[in-house]
């Protein structure tokens, strides 16, 4: 066991860890955020994707400890507030994105991360981003979708901010 | 299924990185990790000790020497498609890297990683050996097809690690890239890459279809593809049979080479 600093949402954890565990591991179990979700553990379903560096990465194919001085981040810091919806979650609900949600954090961090890159991404660019997360309810249109509409609700607020402003 | 217990150690530079890989506790190189980590999950690989070589400077950077584009083993793949140089002077790489895994593998693997961990159906070292390739190692420069030398096997010493990957600035005529897999995130079953050069010389490279890469050379179609026939040597893995794998490596041949005489990119 050693200390390992995760700097995640913004927050710094300070945790005692083996070096066998993973950053989803050490999520979930160590900070105390269980958004994050274990699906296959071997890097195919996506489902334990965050952000790091803003760059989206199969938290179960990277150690903690090699997250270490790296920038996280988790469902949890998607949204500003606990009872704000950020754009991207918003859409998933408007678009039917998500039924049983097992998928969705990654699901979400995957898109967010696509948005920040290309704000306008086609239908081919969303596929190529979103295919490497799986979901077994939706069959993955409604999810394109939602993808979409997100980019939509930003751009809307984007401009509503510029009127504001 | 969870990691057993191990060791992890970060060097500071590849001095100290082949060092490490030298002791005798047998450390595996931790690069992205997108093969090793759920190697080491299944038991397929035993190391108890990893020396994670991610964030070697020496290991960085993309650049342009001497008639070479140059990209550090430790680039991850995330880097390499959004590279201006790559696209410019290597733009099958950045065509055949979309077909690599998803976006959130190719934010850290690496083309050194893929070329040293050699699996026989992976499209990259295959499309580095088509486009001529050569491999700067601590020790040496190998050309890429003289890299591998059976499943996950290379010619790389105990300690050796991947510097670079030098591409040379040719620019080409044409080029075709054709694969078969099951879903767009597993590893391909079986597939080919083809260039054509300015002087009308045709270069192919099948993968899947024998336990290394099957490079042929040649102006001639018909015996770029009769030199693959006799050159193929099909397994069976959980993927497919080699029976399949024989019948499709020259069909997808075939079309890789049609779209490098046709295309003009």
């Amino acid at each position: 066991m050693k200390p390992v600093k995760l700097e995640v949402n913004g927050i710094v954890h300070e945790v005692f860890l083996e070096d066998r565990t993973s950053l989803a591991d050490a999520l979930r179990d160590d900070c105390g955020l269980t958004g994050t979700r274990l699906g296959c553990e071997h890097g195919v379903c996506g489902a334990c994707t965050v952000l790091v560096n803003n760059r989206p990465e199969r938290s179960c194919l990277v150690l903690a400890t090699q997250a270490e001085g790296d920038t996280i981040g988790t469902i949890e810091g998607l949204a500003a507030s606990p009872t704000v919806l950020a754009p991207v979650q918003q859409a998933f609900r408007q678009a039917h994105g998500l039924q049983c949600g097992f998928c969705t954090s990654g699901m979400l961090l995957t898109a967010q991360s696509l948005l920040d890159h290309d704000p306008d991404p086609s239908p081919a660019v969303i596929r190529d981003w979103m295919h490497g997360n799986l979901c077994r309810c939706t069959g993955f249109d409604q999810i394109i979708e939602s993808v979409q509409l997100a980019a939509t609700l930003i751009k809307q607020d984007q401009a509503r901010e510029e009127e504001l402003s | 299924m969870k990691l057993p217990p191990l060791s992890y150690q970060r060097p500071t530079d590849l001095r100290e990185a082949s060092l490490m890989l030298g002791s005798e506790s047998m450390p595996a190189v931790l690069a992205g990790g997108q093969s090793i980590i759920p190697a080491l999950r299944f038991g397929e690989r035993s190391e108890s000790s990893l020396v994670d070589i991610s964030r070697l400077a020496e290991l960085q950077g993309i650049t342009h020497a001497d008639g070479f584009l140059r990209i550090g083993a430790g680039v991850p793949m995330w880097e390499v498609c959004g590279s201006p140089e790559v696209a410019t002077s290597a733009p099958l790489l950045i065509r055949v890297l979309g077909s690599v895994g998803a976006v959130g593998i190719r934010s850290r693997a690496t083309l050194g990683g893929s070329l040293a961990w050699a699996d026989s159906t992976s499209q990259l070292p295959s499309t580095l050996i088509v486009l001529n390739a050569q491999v700067e190692t601590t020790e040496r420069i190998l050309d890429a097809a003289d890299l591998q030398i059976g499943q996950h096997q290379t010619v790389l010493r105990r300690g050796e690690l991947i510097v670079s990957i030098q591409i040379p600035e040719v620019e080409l005529t044409g080029s075709g890239f054709h694969l078969i897999r099951k879903t767009h995130i597993t590893w391909p079953v079986v597939g080919a890459v083809a260039v054509r050069e300015p002087s009308g010389q045709l270069r192919l490279v099948v993968f899947g279809a024998a336990p290394t890469p099957i490079l042929a050379v040649g102006a001639d179609r018909a015996k770029l593809l009769s030199q693959l026939s006799s050159r193929i040597l099909p397994f069976d893995d959980e993927r497919a049979r080699a029976g399949y794998r024989g019948q499709v490596a020259p069909i997808l041949a075939g079309r890789a080479l049609d779209e490098a005489i046709g295309s003009n990119t």
